[in-house]
């Protein structure tokens, strides 16, 4: 029945989490595809925590994935979660429907730079337009991870990648801008550097009603890093220098605000740029529904 | 040695077999606890150690933990029960 | 507090135009989430749908373009919905991979196409059956559909839930071919009361008291071919994982030397139901010289060229195809076993006409009679049969 279980032998005591997860369940021990230094591992690990702590109701809260490296994801989603895989950025479009089937849902989306702003970018700026209460984890490691390190929509100019000749000279696009421009309700962008800031919009994400997008800003050494040299002039070839580069590109939304434009190319803006609240697309749609039924 | 350190029945433990010598945990310390050894594990990759005389700096602050992509170093009670899941998550 | 009845018109005699009985049937048929996107000559759909599917409890919604449309529509069905969309042939042709993905995951799902002339944008209030093999082949990969090529008003209600209760019993996508015309005409429809209907629609279980064992199409242990129902989202009756690649029972992605079985029981659960699935109607065949093969309006046409002819002396007969997907091969050979000859007036240039000279034998002559953008005339087709019959008796 089981595709290539990839586990090492583990020792006592195992992190408990590790068997709350749905590889865990299946083989007792650690199951995961990541490569080393990827920040998936690291996404899931503060994905869990927080799906456990909050005790979130699996049946209130599918776990809708996208197609990118992040897929891989699902043996280490909670065994007690319902999983979703959907076709290349299609995941906001199948949220939509499943909230408006069951509007008791709250779809919690896994996308990446390249499902959600690539391909996926119409429904993106739909769902974020209609504010359908989802919280859309939106993994930015700035490569086409899982089909080998093309260029993305959100690689930096400069960089090297497999579809690039020469440095990549497109312009890169800021997914946090097209959410807040789309009209999504709270919008965070952070990094697997900060990773008790990360569950914290986690949380809060999960309580506000309407779309939530945290982006999170993630290493993909062995494309992204392994074809970039750091400002050492370093190939990035190892997760700990990966790291090191994304945080020395961090800047908290409060300190970007007293920087100019030139000064801000290249970095990563975190932190949280807008919380607020509409009118919610199911709440509404609901209101819509009532008047009908009392109409004819 | 799966145990790294040990302070008030609190363990820094370390999956030696789950690690692939990112080097992420090294970098996330903030008092600057580990380094990478010279031990490779069965997956042909570097491990990282306590560095000798460092354990005292340890605040099991679980940055390692949480830079760890292959959930291959936590802290976790001596003991850990059933209950330790919700435990955990109160220090957060 | 949702009021069923309001889910059904009072019955009696109507006139419906084509688009509003496919929408009223899907409405009888218990359909609770439409996601569509409006594209001539389909748009009367959703027209006719946004306020009727409010009104009895359901969701409506444009999305943004047609894969947004058929991806809500495969979420909301995931989620426990009956949902469908319509579009035309642009539109279909955009919803292929997300077809091939519910055919590999078994979310029943249903498709109008009221097909329009093409290719590309084509004109758009011209009927051209020309979608007959994009709803069978646009998505990627090996799977079947069920398609039905209604040629009335009335049909376009009756067989609607048909389509939906299809749909939920072999969990495939599920189509209806309409077209420009059809879905423009305004006919009589005779809708009957809500509790007959209600005895004709297989509705979609959503409370579980515990998971079915099997979750997807599975062969039991005498090798005959099951469909267990459909899971449902947010219940216990849910797989491991829901994830378009080759599966085991338990929704994970098998190794790729374990391919075939998941593979083959996706086509095996339609052929080997095709006696069940297959809907035909034979019009003067027992001792028809010359046979007619027609599908959609076109049939409607076929019926008074069949009387034309006979009162001409000629003997001629037709074979109806209603469900156009899968294709009844065993029982078109035997239709045109002892013909002498075949003729296939079809509203494109001929693609179904493959299909039948599949099953023809050799020697018999087949005589297509294209149309492109209209519907045929009696007199066009009454021509062909005389030719084939001029042609056989020499």
């Amino acid at each position: 029945m089981s595709p290539q279980i990839t586990t090492f032998p583990n020792e006592k005591p195992e992190l408990p989490l590790t068997l709350a997860t749905m590889g865990g369940l299946m083989t007792g021990n650690f199951w995961s595809y990541f490569c080393g230094g990827c920040g998936y591992g690291i996404i899931f690990h503060l994905f869990d925590k927080v799906f456990v702590e909050e005790q979130l109701d699996p049946y209130k809260f599918p776990v809708i994935i996208g197609i990118g490296c992040y897929t891989q994801g699902n043996t280490l989603v909670p065994a007690a979660s319902q999983r979703v895989t959907t076709l290349h950025g299609r995941a906001p479009a199948m949220a939509t429907g499943i909230k408006l089937a069951n509007p008791a849902m709250k779809p919690l989306i896994l996308t990446g730079d390249g499902d959600c702003l690539g391909i996926g970018g119409n429904h993106f700026i739909h769902l974020c337009r209609r504010n359908i209460d989802s919280v859309v984890l939106l993994f930015n490691n700035s490569i086409y991870g899982m089909t080998g390190g093309q260029v993305a929509p959100t690689t930096p100019p400069g960089s090297s990648t497999m579809t690039s000749l020469g440095p990549v000279f497109e312009n890169r696009m800021d997914g946090i801008k097209l959410a807040l421009a789309a009209g999504a309700t709270y919008v965070a962008r952070t990094t697997v550097a900060h990773p008790r800031t990360f569950m914290h919009y986690l949380k809060k994400a999960i309580k506000h009603v309407g779309t939530s997008v945290i982006e999170v800003i993630t290493p993909c050494v062995t494309y992204f890093g392994r074809k970039n040299v750091n400002d050492g002039g370093q190939r990035m070839d190892t997760g700990g220098l990966l790291l090191d580069w994304i945080k020395a590109r961090t800047i908290w939304n409060n300190q970007a605000k007293l920087l100019s434009e030139a000064e801000l190319a290249g970095k990563y803006v975190i932190g949280e740029f807008r919380e607020k609240d509409r009118p919610e697309y199911a709440t509404e749609y609901e209101k819509v529904k009532k008047k009908a039924m009392e109409g004819r | 040695m799966p145990i790294l350190l040990m302070k008030a029945k609190r363990i820094l433990f370390f999956q030696k077999n789950r690690c692939q010598g990112c080097e992420m945990c090294v970098v996330a310390c903030p008092t600057g606890v580990l380094d990478l050894s010279d031990e490779y594990n069965m997956r042909a990759a570097q491990v990282p150690r306590v560095k000798p005389g460092k354990e005292k700096s340890c605040i099991l602050c679980q940055r390692c933990e949480f830079a760890c992509p292959n959930w291959a170093i936590y802290v976790i009670d001596e003991q850990p029960g059933e209950k330790k899941l919700a435990g955990e998550g109160a220090k957060v | 507090m949702i009021d069923e009845e309001k889910r059904y018109i009072p019955p009696g005699k109507y006139v419906l135009m084509g688009n509003v009985a496919m929408a009223e049937g899907a409405m009888a048929a218990g359909l609770t989430f439409f996601g569509g996107y409006p594209i001539t000559p389909s748009t009367e759909v959703p027209e006719h749908l946004v306020s009727r599917l409010p009104e009895a409890g359901g969701a409506f919604i444009q999305m943004e373009d047609e894969l947004a449309a058929i991806n809500a529509v495969a979420g909301a069905s995931v989620a426990g919905a009956k949902a469908m969309t319509a579009s035309s042939g642009p539109g279909t042709s955009l919803m292929g991979e997300t077809i091939s993905m519910a055919a590999a995951l078994e979310i029943p799902l249903v498709i109008c196409d009221v097909q329009r002339n093409g290719p590309g944008t084509g004109l758009v209030t011209a009927p051209h059956h020309n979608d007959v093999f994009q709803c069978k082949y646009s998505g990627n990969g090996e799977y079947e559909v069920i398609a039905y090529a209604p040629m009335s008003c009335q049909e376009l209600y009756d067989l609607t839930i048909e389509a939906f209760n299809a749909a939920e019993t072999y969990r495939c996508p599920t189509y209806i071919m309409s077209d420009a015309y059809l879905g423009h005409l305004h006919e009589q429809v005779i809708i009957p009361p809500a509790n007959e209907i209600k005895k004709r629609v297989i509705a979609r279980q959503v409370v579980f008291d515990k998971p079915n064992p099997e979750k997807f199409t599975f062969a039991d242990s005498q090798g005959n071919v099951k469909i267990p129902p459909p899971p449902v989202l947010g219940t216990s009756n849910f797989p491991t994982m829901l994830f378009s690649q080759p599966h085991g029972p338990d929704g994970i992605p098998v190794n790729e030397d374990q391919v075939l079985k998941p593979i083959t029981l996706l086509t095996e659960k339609i052929t080997k139901n095709i006696e069940k699935i297959a809907k035909t109607e034979a019009y003067m065949l027992d001792d028809a010289e010359i046979v007619l093969v027609a599908y959609g309006l076109t049939a409607r046409v076929c019926y008074h060229v069949v009387n034309a002819a006979r009162k001409q002396g000629i003997k001629v007969g037709l074979f109806r195809l209603v469900t156009i997907w899968p294709f009844p091969y065993e029982r078109v050979k035997k239709a045109i076993a002892s013909a002498r000859a075949v003729v296939v007036p079809e509203m494109n240039l001929g693609l179904m006409a493959g299909e039948v000279e599949r099953c023809k034998p050799l020697s018999t002559p087949l005589y297509k009679v294209p149309k492109i953008a209209d519907i045929h005339e009696p007199g066009e087709i009454l021509a062909a049969v005389k030719k084939a019959n001029e042609e056989a008796q020499a």
